[in-house]
């Protein structure tokens, strides 16, 4: 390693010696001394600038922890504000059910108004209540449910509930002849997606954490009967021999869903073509 | 005496008047430190063995962060780099440890 070599026995520069013996072949002393006001100033710039660069590049102390808080506190704060906007809107949208059934009878379509209420309970945009069940599905015992929910520290995620798992579930219920459902309180519409972003699960964009609890309405126990049967409920035994995610499933005479987001529809319109 | 006088005061200044370093010119800053470090090292041993020139210095000095520079900002853009840095920093580091070694020769013998 003859560059090492070289690094470590000649690490001066040599054009100092080169200049020294130029100075000594003039008669002059080697050195130049260090009276000299451009070292003086180069020193000063070499000061300034160690000055400033300790200054720049240090991270200020609990500067990352002091952000992470002022961003955990923003989000919150939008999350506030999501959930009263969605209380005036279902507020609003409550009022306008009522102006439209107050309209309906005053020209004597009690068809249409009846029409609209079961359109209504189809697409979620009014709350339901009925006989139904509660199905409640938590991670395992030993699973990490910490908050951060960062997938490369974790490595406990066995034992978690994940979206794919939620929509097999889902889906089973569907099937048993659940007519309404709602997961933690979001209701379960045409535009409804269960998805996941890192470890949380997501039900109409709204992160939920476990314990999840599918409340459905339809035949109780009959619904029960087939959804065990069936398959969301053979892989929901599944999920709790293998790897011990909890859930339990109980009927019950009045369960209430409530009402999903309201469905933004700004270009569909309805088909000229009918069949 | 004079020099180390200026280094300090250039120090304080820097404290005091804290400029603010542009984002640009940001990523260049670490190296160029280690690089002025070497250069006043090596000054520091050139005045020691009786050949400090200051043109020499001042030389050494603007082309090492010119350079470190440089180095810096073409591994930016062929995307190398932290590898290059890494390198700047094993050489000039390497050079500083043995310019301090001869340093320690001369001022304790030993």
């Amino acid at each position: 390693m003859s560059l090492i070599t070289e690094l470590m026995t000649h690490p001066l520069d040599p054009a100092y010696e080169a200049a020294a013996a130029r100075r000594e072949r003039e008669d002059r002393p080697r050195s130049t001394g260090l009276r000299s006001p451009m070292l003086l100033i180069v020193c000063l710039l070499v000061g300034v600038g160690l000055a400033t660069s300790a200054l720049t590049l240090r991270l200020p102390l609990g500067l990352a922890k002091k952000q992470h808080d002022q961003l955990v506190s923003s989000v919150q704060a939008r999350q506030d504000t999501i959930d009263s906007d969605t209380s005036a809107i279902n507020e609003l949208q409550r009022q306008i059910t009522a102006y439209q059934n107050q309209a309906l009878k005053h020209v004597h379509r009690s068809d249409q108004s009846t029409q609209l209420s079961r359109l209504a309970v189809l697409t979620g945009a009014v709350a339901v209540k009925g006989p139904g069940l509660n199905l409640s599905i938590d991670d395992a015992k030993g699973a990490d449910t910490d908050a951060q929910g960062n997938p490369r520290t974790d490595s406990s995620s066995d034992g978690r509930v994940t979206s794919s798992d939620m929509q097999i579930i889902v889906n089973g219920l569907w099937q048993s002849g659940a007519e309404a459902m709602a997961i933690n309180g979001q209701r379960l519409t045409a535009e409804t997606a269960i998805r996941f972003a890192g470890e949380a699960i997501l039900v109409n964009f709204r992160p939920l954490s476990p314990p999840y609890t599918i409340t459905a309405v339809g035949a109780g126990n009959e619904m029960e009967r087939k959804f065990k049967a069936g398959t969301g409920g053979v892989y929901l035994g599944g999920l709790v021999g293998s790897y011990g995610i909890r859930s339990t499933m109980s009927t019950s005479k009045s369960v209430n869903v409530p009402a999903g987001p309201a469905p933004l529809l700004a270009y569909a319109k309805v088909s000229k073509e009918k069949k | 005496m004079i020099p180390a006088l200026g280094l300090v005061a250039g120090l304080i200044l820097g404290l005091l008047l804290h400029p603010d370093v542009p984002l640009w010119l940001q990523p260049y800053l670490p190296i160029a430190v280690v690089a002025a470090l070497d250069a006043v090292f090596g000054a520091v041993r050139a005045v020691l063995d009786g050949i400090f020139n200051d043109r020499v210095f001042v030389i050494s000095f603007l082309s090492n962060v010119v350079v470190a520079a440089l180095i810096v900002f073409l591994g930016d853009q062929l995307g190398v780099g932290s590898q290059l840095s890494t390198g700047v920093v094993v050489v000039l580091g390497l050079r500083i440890f043995s310019n301090m070694a001869a340093i320690r020769r001369h001022l304790f013998h030993a």
